[in-house]
């Protein structure tokens, strides 16, 4: 038990940094709809994030969807349940969804779930822009 | 034994319960000098796992979940435990990519999520008499699970 270590107050500061609600924006990039999120997204949040993504989708001039995860500090598997979700109303319109940002945590998770196999990683918003429109 | 510290949280099945949960345990767990890779694993089995006891465990009905946490030398070990339901088929439950709610959009990767995340972890549950997930961590030993978040 070493109390006095200085990771014990990097620690409590990373906790304390925990944002306990989600915070959604989006914009238009031609036929992309990007999706922001930030704070934790899981059981909770999660009918949120759904039904503010499904109601932008009503709009069938999107195809291709990117959430951007850059200020997402939390998720876990209920996240998945969301994109498996958004993934298979994209697909359907022949449409791409990548995701930008991933961190070491979330990667974690998307590996043992096989998500790899369905949503395209990019390392930040620009690149995932210009890999599914060309921008 | 070498138990060196020991807390008992209980709150009803709510969701905004979840990240209330999965905080207060890393902030209990952070007295153990964790890396942040750790601090992380445990936030996310610890959610799964409540996850779980509120929709699984008392679907639409109000009931208390309990979370123990009890500090060894060498390990974290996390109870969570409702008096839910229970489940049927425990091992058809840990599969990958089982749910037995698929129209909730459920990935059906809870507890596969909280084996890797976590060093061992048992269930225990009963038909309409609830389930204990027990979770085992090792913090800060030679012991290295895959996926390296040391």
């Amino acid at each position: 038990m070493k109390n006095t270590n200085k990771r014990y107050g990097t620690i409590l500061h990373f906790i304390g940094q925990e944002v306990m609600v989600l915070q959604i924006t989006n914009k238009r990039v031609s036929d992309i709809l990007v999706v922001s999120l930030e704070g934790e997204l899981d059981h909770h949040t999660s009918g949120e994030v759904r039904k503010y993504i499904d109601h932008l989708l009503d709009d069938p001039t999107i195809k291709n969807l990117i959430i951007d995860i850059k200020k997402l500090n939390f998720m876990d598997s209920s996240g998945l349940g969301v994109l498996i979700g958004r993934y298979k109303i994209i697909k359907k319109r022949g449409g791409k969804l990548g995701v930008s940002n991933i961190s070491a945590q979330i990667d974690r998770i998307f590996v043992v779930s096989g998500l790899y196999k369905i949503i395209k990683p990019y390392e930040g918003l620009q690149q995932a822009l210009k890999d599914i429109g060309g921008y | 034994m070498d138990k060196i510290n020991e807390m008992k949280l209980r709150f009803v099945s709510k969701s905004s319960n979840e990240s209330f949960a999965r905080v207060t345990i890393a902030a209990f767990a952070s007295q153990m000098d964790p890396t942040l890779g750790e601090i992380s694993d445990i936030k996310t089995a610890v959610s799964e796992a409540v996850t779980n006891a509120i929709i699984h465990g008392y679907e639409d009905k109000m009931g208390y979940v309990e979370v123990l946490a009890t500090i060894f030398s060498d390990r974290l070990v996390v109870e969570v435990s409702d008096r839910g339901r229970g489940i049927e088929d425990i091992e058809k439950a840990r599969q990958p990519l089982y749910t037995s709610k698929p129209e909730l959009e459920r990935s059906g990767m809870g507890f596969t999520v909280m084996e890797t995340f976590m060093d061992d972890v048992r269930v225990v549950s009963g038909i309409n008499q609830g389930t204990k997930v027990i979770m085992i961590k090792y913090i800060g030993s030679l012991t290295d699970n895959i996926g390296g978040s040391k």
